[in-house]
């Protein structure tokens, strides 16, 4: 098997040049595999995969933070609004008395 | 020598034995030393750094045993969860603890941020859970649409011609969140400016005595837009989770076609190190005294010395041989504790007896092969019974 450039790997990925990284690991696949370098490579995808995981559920955490504030904020509005309509009935029927 | 002085050496030497005790008694991590040929001289307990050294690589191993724990965890979970094509064998798994050994030794810099992207990974997931939790609290109706919006998000991506690259999907995240971002500067100027216009619109109406109650009208207007600017958050969080999950899915299928794009192997013979078994030398049971005295005295006794002393030293190497247990330097230390408490041997008493035992340690050790991790409890006994002294 061609050995695996690591740091060519994860500046690529870093990069953002994803088909890059892609073929330098189909490249590296071209032969058959020891069990060692089977393993590494199986470790090599769980360690990409959980730097994937970990950035979307970063982000992903931060917008839903977000959009919890926003409705807290328009429940917030909401209830104002409750207020409003409550004291305008009010008002109505006051003025219609 | 001061008081102080003398008691902070004590300490000293407390703390180094404690250190050594601990990590050479961890069974595991002893294998570990001689399965990777760790050389016995580099962690000789006479070097003053040797045990804090050691006791930090215990550290780092146990560390490696969390990482094997946690990735298994994580490749049967989290990807089996949303892929079951995404499945390791044994055999696999045992590829990839090899690995993690190997870059423990070759990489321990990477290998202490595989534990911590493992342990970011089991952060985030549960700060994720809760986010959500918060979020669907929030409101009855909440959930609805958030299962709406998951399956929006997931249908985006099914529909789409051709699979999106990892780069294409991650600009479609970016964008999205961009868009989303816009559209709440956007909701809260648009809103701001609706509840004025009804509030104007209430004074309008009643100044010109409208019969339309403003009540009425603030109703309407909540139901209109309020409801629905409440379903597009609910809806809008949903399609963020289907999007996450969605580029968890791709990557994981990725994971498979590169893994099913690899050759199959033929199994490959495990070589296992044999260790080195030591026989026992078979001394004769007796030693046949009768048939060997002479008539000088001290000739005999020191023939006599000379048998005692080769009967110690082959029933010693065979006691040091033995298998460890689970707390291998305790067990070596009970196999020689008789050899260890000898206070009086070959008319020898007190610290020369001890010294008799401790060449003999000494002569075993210098015998056992170079970076064999029995020479470094062969030191650390030496070392405990001359500062037992």
């Amino acid at each position: 098997m061609k050995t695996l450039d690591d740091k060519q790997l994860s500046s690529l990925l870093d990069e953002g040049k994803y088909k890059e990284a892609e073929a330098l690991l189909r490249d590296s696949l071209t032969s058959e595999l020891t069990e060692e370098e089977r393993g590494a490579i199986i470790l090599k995808i769980i360690s990409i995969s959980l730097d994937a995981s970990n950035q979307v559920n970063r982000r992903y955490i931060a917008a839903l933070k977000d959009a919890t504030v926003a409705l807290k904020n328009l429940k917030t509005t909401e209830r104002k609004i409750d207020d409003k309509i409550a004291t305008d009935e009010a008002r109505d029927k006051i003025a219609n008395l | 020598m001061a008081t102080a002085e003398k008691q902070s050496q004590v300490g000293e030497k407390q703390n180094t034995n404690s250190l050594l005790s601990d990590a050479l008694n961890n069974r595991d991590f002893v294998a570990y030393l001689e399965k990777t040929g760790e050389d016995a001289e580099a962690i000789n307990p006479e070097n003053p750094d040797a045990a804090k050294n050691l006791y930090t690589r215990l550290k780092a191993f146990e560390n490696i045993k969390i990482a094997k724990t946690e990735v298994r965890a994580f490749a049967k979970g989290k990807f089996r969860e949303i892929n079951n094509k995404f499945k390791l064998d044994d055999k696999d798994f045992t590829a990839v603890d090899a690995a993690i050994e190997k870059m423990a030794i070759e990489n321990p810099e990477e290998a202490a941020g595989l534990v911590g992207k493992l342990r970011e990974f089991q952060k985030l997931e549960t700060e994720a859970k809760e986010a959500e939790a918060q979020f669907l609290a929030l409101d009855k109706d909440s959930g609805k649409f958030w299962e709406e919006g998951i399956a929006m998000g997931l249908r985006a991506s099914k529909e789409a011609k051709r699979e999106p690259s990892g780069r294409e999907k991650a600009w479609l995240v970016g964008k999205f969140l961009r868009k989303k971002n816009d559209e709440e500067r956007s909701f809260e100027k648009t809103y701001g400016i609706k509840v004025e216009e009804a509030e104007e619109k209430l004074k309008t109406i009643q100044e010109a005595k409208d019969k339309v109650s403003a009540a009425q009208t603030l109703a309407r207007t909540k139901a209109n837009e309020l409801g629905a600017l409440k379903e597009y958050l609910m809806e809008d969080a949903g399609i963020l989770k289907g999007l996450r999950d969605e580029i968890a899915l791709k990557i994981s299928k990725r994971s498979v076609e590169i893994l099913e794009g690899t050759p199959r192997l033929s199994d490959l013979e495990e070589e296992r190190t044999m260790r080195a078994t030591f026989s026992n030398g078979e001394l004769a049971d007796t030693f046949n005294l009768a048939d060997e005295l002479s008539d000088d005295p001290e000739r005999d006794l020191k023939h006599i010395d000379d048998l005692i002393e080769a009967r110690i030293y082959e029933d010693m190497k065979v006691e040091i041989a033995k298998p460890w247990g689970s707390r291998p330097l305790d067990d070596m230390k009970k196999s020689l504790k008789t050899f260890r408490e000898k206070s009086d041997i070959m008319g020898k008493k007190g610290q020369e007896a001890k010294e008799v035992i401790i060449s003999t340690m000494e002569r075993i050790r210098d015998e056992r092969p170079a970076g064999d991790l029995r020479r470094t409890f062969i030191n650390v006994m030496i070392l405990e019974m001359r500062n037992a002294a």
